[in-house]
This record gives C-alpha cells, sequence and structure tokens, in this order.
C-alpha cells in the first residue's frame, strides 16, 4: 500500500511549463466523459470493477484484487490510483508547485491523522485503523503507519507535536476539539502561504470551499442546536463571501431573515432550493457539487501557470468521486436518479 | 386408596382442602382468561414494535448506503471509529396479574451532534443523519425486546396457568372429592356397622334376660 509519498520541497526539480502542460492534457485526455458515466450506471458492481481493470485503473485492480472484493476492491484501488497521479503529478509540476502540492496533499494527511487518533481514542484495533487510512499525503505514508503501532492518543498527539506543522497540537484535548484544529490550522496555513496571491484562482477556490465548510456547519447548528462555546470551533475563518461575524449573525436569524440574506451570496439559490427538505443530505451534494464545477471552470487558464495541473487534480479528484458514488450507491441500491443526481460531469 | 385413612378430621381436612382447591380454580380461571386478553394487545404492541424496528433499520440502512456513497466507505469508517461506549438503559420491572415483566426506561440513545466524539467541521450532516437513524434504531430495538420478551413471559404464565387449572379440573379436585367420598362411605359404613353391632348386643341382651 506504500506509495512512498515523501515531502514534496524535497525531491521537486524546476518547473517546466510546456513540459507539464503537453503531459497534463494527455492525461487530461484518459479520463472519463460523461457517456463513460451513463455507462457505467448501467452496469452491476463486478461489472464496473472488470471494466476499470482493462482501463487505467488495470494496475491498482490487479495489486489489490487479492485483499479487498467487489465495491471495497473499486474502492481501494481508485484510491490508490488517486494517490499514484497525484505523486506523479506534483513530481512532474516542480518546485513553483511545492505549495500547491502542500495544499492539496495535507487533506490527506489531516483525514490519516484523524483516523489514527479517532482509533487510539476508542482504543480500536491496529487493523481497524489500518482499514481507514489512505495512502496519500504529504507525510510519508511510513510515517501514518508508525503512528498506528504508537500505544496511546497522548503518545500519538506527542509525536505529531515533533513535527513542525502539527506542533499547535495539545494531548490533553478531547478528540473532537483535535480534529477541528486540525482542519481549521490548515486553511490557515494554506491562507498564509498563499497571502500575496490573494486574487489568485486557486485562493478563490479555497475560499469558496471554506465558505461551503462554514454554511454546511451553520445549517447544521440550525437544525441540530448548539452551545455558543461550540459556535466559533466549528467555523473556518477565511471565507470567500462570509466572515465570522456574517456566520455568527446568520446563525440566529430567524428563518426568512437568513433566507434573505443568504440569498445575496452566490449559494443562496441552492439553499434555497433546498430549503424545505427533511435532510440536509442534498444541500450538502449541492454545494459539493457547486464547488466542484466552479473549480472545474476556474482553473482553465493560462497554459504556462499551474492551473492545469489544478485542473486535471480536480478533474481527477471528479472523476475517482464519480466513480465511487456509481459503485457505492449501485451496492447500496440506491436509485439511478439519485446517483446520476449527485455526479460531476 | 388405601393411605387414607376413613376419619372424620381427615374428612375436614379433606373438605377444607376442596374448597380451597375450587376457590384456587376460579381464580386462576379468571387470571387466565384476563391474560389472554391481555395477550391480544401485547401481540398486537410486539408486532408494531417488530414492524417499526424494521423499517427503520430499512431506512438506516438506505441512509447508511447514501452516506458510503457519496463520502466513501473509509470516510465512514473513520467516523465510526470515534463509537463512544456501550449504550446504557435503565432496566425495571412491572406487574401484570402477577407476572414480573422487563421495562426498558431512560432511553439515552439519542445524542446531541457535539456529544458524538467526532468534530463538526471533519464530517458531514450525513454522517449525523445516518448516526440518528441508527440511534432511533436501537430505541426501537430496546422496545421490541421489551414487547417480545413481556409476550414471552406473559405467554409462558398462560400456559403454566392453563396448566394449573387444568390439573386442578381434572386431576386434584376430582381426587379430593373422591377421597372425600370414599371417607363419606367408610364412615357411613362404621356407622353402619356400630348400629349392627349395637342392634346384635341389644339382641343379645334382651334374649338373656327373658
Amino acid at each position: 500500500m506504500d506509495l512512498n509519498v515523501v515531502s514534496s520541497e524535497y525531491w521537486l526539480g524546476e518547473t517546466n511549463y510546456s513540459y507539464l502542460n503537453t503531459r497534463v492534457r494527455a492525461m487530461e485526455s484518459n479520463l472519463f466523459r460523461s457517456d463513460v458515466y451513463m455507462k457505467l450506471l448501467n452496469m452491476e458492481v463486478s461489472q464496473i470493477a472488470r471494466f476499470l481493470g482493462e482501463g487505467n485503473y488495470k494496475e491498482e485492480i490487479e495489486s489489490l484484487s487479492r485483499e479487498y472484493r467487489g465495491v471495497e476492491l473499486i474502492e481501494h484501488s481508485i484510491n490508490k490510483n488517486l494517490g499514484k497521479t497525484y505523486n506523479k503529478l506534483i513530481k512532474m509540476s516542480g518546485k513553483k508547485a511545492s505549495k500547491y502540492a502542500f495544499a492539496i496533499l495535507t487533506r490527506w494527511d489531516i483525514h490519516n491523522i484523524i483516523s489514527v487518533l479517532r482509533g487510539k481514542y476508542s482504543k480500536a484495533t491496529a487493523e481497524e485503523i489500518e482499514r481507514t487510512l489512505i495512502p496519500i499525503g504529504e507525510l510519508p505514508f511510513s510515517l501514518i503507519q508508525s503512528l498506528v503501532k504508537i500505544y496511546g492518543y497522548e503518545d500519538v498527539i506527542k509525536r505529531l507535536k515533533k513535527i513542525e506543522q502539527f506542533d499547535f497540537l495539545d494531548e490533553t484535548k478531547g478528540i473532537a476539539d483535535i480534529e477541528s484544529e486540525l482542519f481549521k490550522m490548515y486553511y490557515k496555513k494554506i491562507l498564509e502561504t498563499f497571502k500575496k496571491e490573494n486574487k489568485s484562482l486557486f485562493i478563490q477556490f479555497l475560499r469558496t470551499e471554506i465558505d461551503i465548510i462554514n454554511i454546511k456547519n451553520i445549517m447544521r447548528m440550525r437544525r441540530y442546536g448548539f452551545a455558543i462555546e461550540e459556535e466559533e470551533k466549528n467555523m473556518v475563518e477565511g471565507g470567500l463571501f462570509l466572515n465570522i461575524e456574517n456566520l455568527s449573525s446568520l446563525l440566529r436569524e430567524p428563518e426568512k431573515e437568513f433566507l434573505k440574506r443568504i440569498k445575496k451570496t452566490p449559494y443562496g439559490s441552492i439553499i434555497e432550493k433546498h430549503w424545505q427538505e427533511k435532510t440536509l443530505f442534498y444541500l450538502e451534494e449541492s454545494l459539493e457539487k457547486y464547488l466542484m464545477e466552479c473549480a472545474k471552470e476556474q482553473f482553465i487558464g493560462d497554459p504556462f501557470t499551474i492551473m492545469p495541473v489544478l485542473h486535471y487534480i480536480i478533474s481527477k479528484k471528479i472523476e475517482v468521486e464519480n466513480i465511487r458514488k456509481i459503485s457505492r450507491g449501485k451496492a447500496s441500491n440506491l436509485e439511478i436518479k439519485i446517483i446520476e443526481d449527485s455526479l460531476v460531469i | 386408596m388405601p393411605q387414607i385413612k376413613p376419619t372424620r378430621s381427615e374428612l375436614i381436612k379433606l373438605q377444607r382442602k376442596i374448597k380451597l382447591s375450587k376457590t384456587g380454580y376460579n381464580i386462576l380461571k379468571k387470571k387466565r382468561d384476563g391474560l389472554v386478553m391481555n395477550l391480544f394487545g401485547m401481540v398486537k404492541d410486539a408486532k408494531e414494535a417488530q414492524e417499526t424496528l424494521e423499517e427503520s433499520y430499512e431506512v438506516a440502512n438506505r441512509y447508511l448506503g447514501m452516506t458510503i456513497a457519496f463520502e466513501g466507505e473509509i470516510n465512514v469508517a473513520s467516523c465510526a471509529l470515534i463509537k463512544k461506549g456501550t449504550p446504557q438503559f435503565q432496566l425495571e420491572s412491572k406487574n401484570i396479574m402477577g407476572v414480573q415483566v422487563p421495562k426498558i426506561s431512560e432511553l439515552s440513545f439519542k445524542k446531541g451532534i457535539n456529544d458524538r466524539g467526532y468534530s463538526i467541521l471533519s464530517t458531514s450532516s450525513k454522517i449525523d443523519e445516518t448516526v440518528e437513524e441508527y440511534e432511533k434504531v436501537l430505541e426501537y430495538v430496546a422496545k421490541a425486546v421489551e414487547a417480545e420478551s413481556t409476550l414471552k413471559k406473559v405467554l409462558n404464565e398462560i400456559e403454566v396457568t392453563k396448566r394449573r387449572v387444568n390439573a386442578l379440573e381434572s386431576k386434584i379436585i376430582p381426587k379430593l372429592e373422591s377421597q372425600k367420598k370414599f371417607i363419606d362411605f367408610r364412615l357411613e359404613e362404621l356407622e353402619r356397622e356400630n348400629k349392627f353391632r349395637l342392634k346384635m348386643i341389644k339382641d343379645k341382651k334382651s334374649k338373656k334376660s327373658s
């Protein structure tokens, strides 16, 4: 499973945009088109696995087929393929991509660290924890695996504190607080890294993502209630249209006023469409779909910049998520319409 | 009936036993009928609880399926790692016509989103809603268990009561009555023998005197 991911700053070479752009365009041409998804929607899980095994995911499907079966084989293979692709891409992109590599790959580090900490907190077995890890990230995967072998929750945090980017962690805090801090610190560090490029498309994307995370969380807090001390923990600073003060007042607004104010943002129409629904399921799905579509549209820019790479990264992520939604949806007997509506095509 | 002494005191004891058995028989019969009448309501409750449980389990599974599809199995498994302890409930008992049945109270399976262990920032409402559905399932499991074990206990009690009523009706009371009849017969016979003996003595005395 180890893809030998090492911190990007150590191994990246010089950036050659014309070479990079040609390679990325070639890689983009291998991504699934909308008609492939329609074909996958009409297949059974085993047929989807066979189809993937005959194409771009052949290597991963073959290497993991002894360990996993059916839909699990598909999910683990696409994750492994995503890790391999990102690694290849960042290596190709050179030194100018290192901060983007940090921004993109650290998300998986956070996922992996949170999984290890959750497992340690509830005293899960090493096997249970390992099944939740994804071999992608800025940190070497072997480091993540070594954390699983450390005895307790506090010991894992003490080990993490030795890594510069996680030195803010406090082993006396509960798991939920640590999770929130990891996320907030992640966005804070990225926004700091890209401080000078405040109007770059990548930052616009990140800030839109922060807005969407905050909207999703205030919708959850409005629905389930919240304690004042929890409010701040659940919001991330740096949104594009909504800052913490706006969010805090939105959280307390009555229904009509909330809708009136949120309509002034680009997310208003999505929220209004799903407002009457009993579940937040489809609202969240629509907001995430909006984010992905925005990124896909925005990251088409100058070929002599990092934009084509970012476009490919998003497109690949969308492809992997679409395959997962189709295969998992099929395995759970979800209606084709629900799966189809959730796809970003 | 060799073991029964055909005495008057034994007869009095038997009469008391018969009276007690008949009273017990009437009470048990009423208890059996009462339990049978209650049973219909309990069967309905247990059936409803079972149906609700099945429906809620189906809904929860559907939510889980959707969450796994949209969030990925790895993310859901990661959230599941945080499971906090075993669900707790208070087990009491209540009395239905002398039958002690379990009563599950203080069902506190529902937790607020801030009490589930995970952070709101690192999860989505899909996880919340799935957890909420499974919390409902746990509640319905407890209700179904309560209804089903009540039903089993009451059914068992009806069976025991039925056997007791039948035993009293067709074995104990008839046996006691036949014993009473035997003693009555023996006492009557003894009386007749006594009368006959006295008559004989009287006849002998009168013959001697004449």
